[in-house]
């Protein structure tokens, strides 16, 4: 057998030069996560328009700072064919909503309409606007990063989306639901064979294991499950993941857009699908 | 961790294991062009997962899992990878060992059943032990076993014919 193994390492050692650079593949990179971040593809929509329209936009639940505010008008249902971007001669993208300059002045692509707006004591400003039929939460952080995410947003408010991004920004994916202590790694356990256990405090409903979300979600043969789990009468939807042995799970909390487990499914299904950049939107 | 930091622990992880990877790749597919792709890939979906997965430090077994993967996956469906083009490829510099003995073991290997080769490669090239690769794998080590065996006996019986 050695001598096949010597003849497989004498042959892998010759390897031509690589015909890419590992900066394109972080520039797809960022691509895929812009992506991800201007979340909510076609089945969001479909999903959406399937449940009555626009009150779809309005995340329920939350810490209630930004609930009366960020109502909408429920009369103009967004539709994909939505008219031409009315910015698109001003250099904005049509899913753009803030731009940073190099001082690092935030300005509002002027096609917008500001529904919500949150600063923080710390920094950085959280916008709940309308453009070109869709809602978005935005945040522009300390840092001059800005990020962007089309609605629904977990059924995140805009204060709780804006603390789960910048949870995300720091690199510390615990908790990152917001500032709730909705975390959804705190109430289930994931095992080996895909199975959730309930935490005491928390009562899951309807489990399923193994729901194909893809490798953007867990890398090939990881456990991974949802679930419907009810916490303080409060009903969420969970993704669940199994990284390194510790249970990653990422909260939906029930709304009038995901309002079963088979829809949660297919919103995940849509937002892990994999895109043209090899990356995905992802849920958060 | 700021974009910056994350960006550069990124680049540095990539850039040391890009060589490992295409080399996996070109085990899986027999072709340069193509493992490059299939690197490309798998260093596209790692950036995107990156803060999660380095968070656990579980950044070489994700991006294995992914590249085999997406390799199996490509060797199950070579037609659907074929786009026409009005351009002809680059073309890789030459090996440093002799085409005869590159075609020799590689092609063999492209012979194999996608899994063989792979255990095959994950055992016999990275080292991997038999717990390694299963996990690598998403299969049982009984089944990483047999699979070896069997590779590296069907890559003799090839071998010894063209030999012969």
């Amino acid at each position: 057998m050695q001598d096949l193994v010597d003849r497989l390492h004498a042959e892998l050692a010759g390897a031509p030069g690589a015909t890419f650079a590992v900066a394109d593949t972080m520039a797809a990179g960022r691509r895929a996560v812009r992506r991800r971040r201007i979340a909510a593809g076609t089945a969001a929509l479909a999903i959406a328009v399937a449940v009555g329209g626009a009150a779809w936009a309005v995340a329920p639940g939350g810490d209630g700072s930004s609930r009366g505010q960020a109502a909408v008008d429920p009369s103009p249902t967004p539709t994909p064919t939505a008219t031409a971007p009315p910015t698109a001669d001003t250099g904005w993208e049509p899913d753009e909503v803030l731009r940073t300059d190099d001082a690092g002045r935030v300005s509002l692509n002027p096609a917008a309409e500001e529904i919500d707006r949150h600063s923080f004591l710390e920094g950085g400003t959280a916008y709940h606007v309308a453009l070109g039929g869709e809602e978005y939460y935005a945040l522009a952080s300390v840092d001059d990063s800005i990020s962007t995410q089309r609605l629904p947003a977990q059924g995140m408010s805009l204060v709780e989306w804006a603390n789960a991004q910048a949870v995300l920004g720091s690199g510390d994916d615990d908790g990152a639901f917001g500032s709730n202590g909705a975390d959804g790694s705190g109430w289930v356990t994931i095992d080996e064979s895909s199975r959730l256990d309930a935490v005491p405090g928390a009562r899951i409903v309807e489990q399923r294991a193994d729901p194909g979300l893809g490798d953007s979600f867990a890398a090939p043969g990881d456990p991974t499950a949802l679930a419907e789990v009810v916490v303080d009468g409060t009903t969420y939807f969970l993704a669940v993941r199994s990284i390194d042995g510790a249970t990653d799970a990422i909260p939906y909390r029930r709304d009038d857009v995901v309002t079963t487990l088979d829809a949660f499914l297919s919103y995940c299904l849509e937002r892990y699908a994999t895109n043209d950049d090899g990356g995905s939107e992802g849920l958060r | 961790m700021k974009r910056a930091e994350r960006e550069a622990a990124y680049v540095e992880f990539a850039t040391s294991r890009r060589d490992q990877l295409r080399r996996i790749a070109y085990g899986m597919c027999g072709d340069w062009h193509r493992a490059d792709d299939l690197v490309q890939t798998a260093l596209v979906k790692l950036y995107v997962a990156w803060p999660r997965v380095a968070h656990g430090g579980a950044q070489d077994a994700y991006v294995r899992k992914i590249l085999l993967n997406a390799a199996i996956d490509a060797s199950r469906r070579p037609a659907s990878r074929e786009t026409p083009t009005d351009q002809l490829p680059e073309t890789p510099a030459p090996a440093d060992t002799s085409t005869e003995d590159r075609a020799s073991l590689v092609a063999a290997m492209q012979l194999l059943p996608a899994q063989q080769r792979a255990t095959v490669l994950l055992r016999h090239w990275l080292g991997l032990s038999v717990v390694e690769t299963a996990a690598a794998l998403g299969i049982a080590e009984g089944t990483v076993k047999s699979h070896t065996s069997r590779g590296l006996a069907a890559l003799r019986e090839v071998l010894t014919a063209a030999d012969a």
